[in-house]
């Protein structure tokens, strides 16, 4: 029954999109870790310009669908298109295609022996070939959007756990992405630092990004999200407006898990 | 002679045994870079088969190796200098442990390190280049520094193959005046000379890579 409602959700997105390219298409996707099946036939359409939360228990496969967007995992059976690209296994230009998908993972993952302008440079020079003169420029430009251009000399462990996390969004934006993907991206931070990078991340929705972020943050699913998927042992179980999904949730599931969160 | 005569004579072989030392640091460096990263990197027969290079380097005696190499090699026309051999030999060998810390460097690196390069959409060989070596490469300069005076000391052994390194020189001075306590304390003393300020050198360029950042800590 649930598995009815995602497809029928997905065909509806079709009809409704069938002009603009969807930015991310998921199709039946399924994956196994050895003998775990992690997904189970997901299928998802994110429209460009729509922000996307996934939810769910840990261990439900969100992490590991957002994974396989930009292919750090790989799917064994199923489609996903990517701004029109096919993602396959083992595929040339996979790197062209991660270019147009900026990631922000749990544990920031900057990269401790470069400053933070260089962690944001890095992809421009050696990707991108610019010269570091003008990299230089724009990562600046990104720094002062996520409000940090100050620390720019620094290296990352001098940073708090925010300030880091913030580095780590502006330097996904230096590649010019067409979709963020958010894994977790406050649940390895202090209480008093979320703020600052939801903050961050509301400013970019506002902006008209593309955006899909794991995470159990209700208050900014319900302020910035176009639709809240949930997910439940590699499953999509539940899509709907944060709305409907936060007042009147269709399945137990997806009942006992908002009851848990607000306890 | 006086203990100053004879440690001055030993030292006259400090140059040999320096040149066996650069030489071989020449194969070591890097033997030990390549090997490392394709260890790590490879799978199936490829890793079987840089795992039995690795391995007769790293599990097989100097000394036999020397004397294979040095006097066997010329059997099959292949006459190389004592220098050379001993320089290789000396050298693979140290470049074969370092070998394993470059690929145990590059394996206890966070995951995350990686795949951050990789969602940047950075190649493969980047991401190794620019991440994870530069990284891995701080991590190991204590591990580098040792190999680098065990190299020194291994040196040692070359006097057996006719070169005129120090402990060939403390052994000519000890046929000519019989006083082993004298020179081979002094022999000792030219050793410790040579490897300490190594040992600091390498104490030094520790520090700075770890003020540069690259370890927990570092700042």
């Amino acid at each position: 029954m649930a598995f009815e409602f995602t497809k029928s959700a997905t065909v509806v997105q079709f009809n409704e999109k069938a002009n603009s390219q969807p930015a991310v298409t998921i199709e039946d996707v399924s994956k196994w870790f050895g003998t775990f099946q992690a997904l189970h036939n997901v299928s998802l359409t994110v429209a460009a310009g729509e922000r996307l939360v996934i939810c769910g228990p840990s261990g439900s496969g969100k992490s590991t669908l957002i994974r396989c967007i930009n292919q750090l995992e790989e799917h064994q059976e199923g489609r996903i298109v990517v701004n029109g690209t096919e993602l396959r296994p083992g595929m040339k230009g996979l790197a062209n295609v991660r270019r147009d998908a900026g990631m922000v993972f749990q544990q920031f993952n900057l990269f401790p022996h470069l400053s933070v302008l260089d962690n944001c440079t890095l992809a421009l020079r050696r990707a991108r070939k610019i010269p570091r003169d003008a990299a230089n420029q724009i990562a600046m430009e990104k720094l002062e959007r996520v409000r940090i251009a100050e620390q720019a000399n620094k290296h990352p462990r001098q940073l708090s756990g925010g300030q880091q996390q913030r580095v780590a969004i502006a330097r996904a934006l230096c590649i010019m992405p067409k979709i963020m993907l958010f894994d977790e991206p406050t649940s390895a931070l202090d209480p008093e630092m979320v703020k600052e990078v939801l903050d961050v991340m509301t400013t970019l929705a506002k902006d008209g990004m593309t955006m899909i972020c794991v995470t159990h943050e209700m208050g900014f699913a319900r302020e910035v999200a176009d639709r809240v998927v949930f997910m439940d042992k590699g499953a999509v179980i539940e899509e709907a407006a944060p709305q409907k999904f936060f007042s009147s949730p269709e399945h137990v599931r997806t009942q006992q898990f908002l009851k848990q969160l607000l306890h | 002679m006086s203990f100053i005569e004879i440690v001055l004579g030993i030292l006259q072989g400090a140059g040999v045994t320096a040149e066996v030392t650069l030489l071989g640091l020449l194969y070591a460096v890097p033997f030990a870079l390549v090997a490392g990263v394709l260890q790590h990197f490879s799978t199936g027969t490829s890793r079987w088969t840089i795992t039995i290079v690795i391995e007769f380097w790293r599990s097989t005696s100097v000394l036999v190796l020397l004397y294979a190499f040095y006097y066997s090699l010329p059997a099959f026309g292949i006459e190389l200098s004592a220098v050379s051999v001993g320089a290789m030999v000396l050298g693979m060998n140290a470049g074969a442990y370092a070998s394993q810390s470059v690929r145990a460097a590059l394996q206890s690196l966070d995951r995350g390190q990686c795949e951050a390069g990789l969602a940047l959409g950075l190649d493969r060989l980047t991401v190794l280049r620019m991440i994870e070596l530069p990284q891995a490469l701080r991590n190991m300069i204590p591990t580098f520094v040792n190999e680098a005076i065990q190299l020194i000391k291994g040196t040692a052994l070359v006097s057996l193959i006719t070169l005129t390194d120090m402990t060939f020189r403390a052994k000519q001075i000890a046929q000519l005046s019989y006083d082993p306590v004298g020179i081979y304390s002094g022999l000792l003393l030219c050793y410790l000379i040579i490897c300490y300020p190594v040992s600091l050198l390498g104490r030094y360029l520790d520090r700075s890579a770890g003020k540069a950042g690259g370890r927990i800590n570092g700042f």
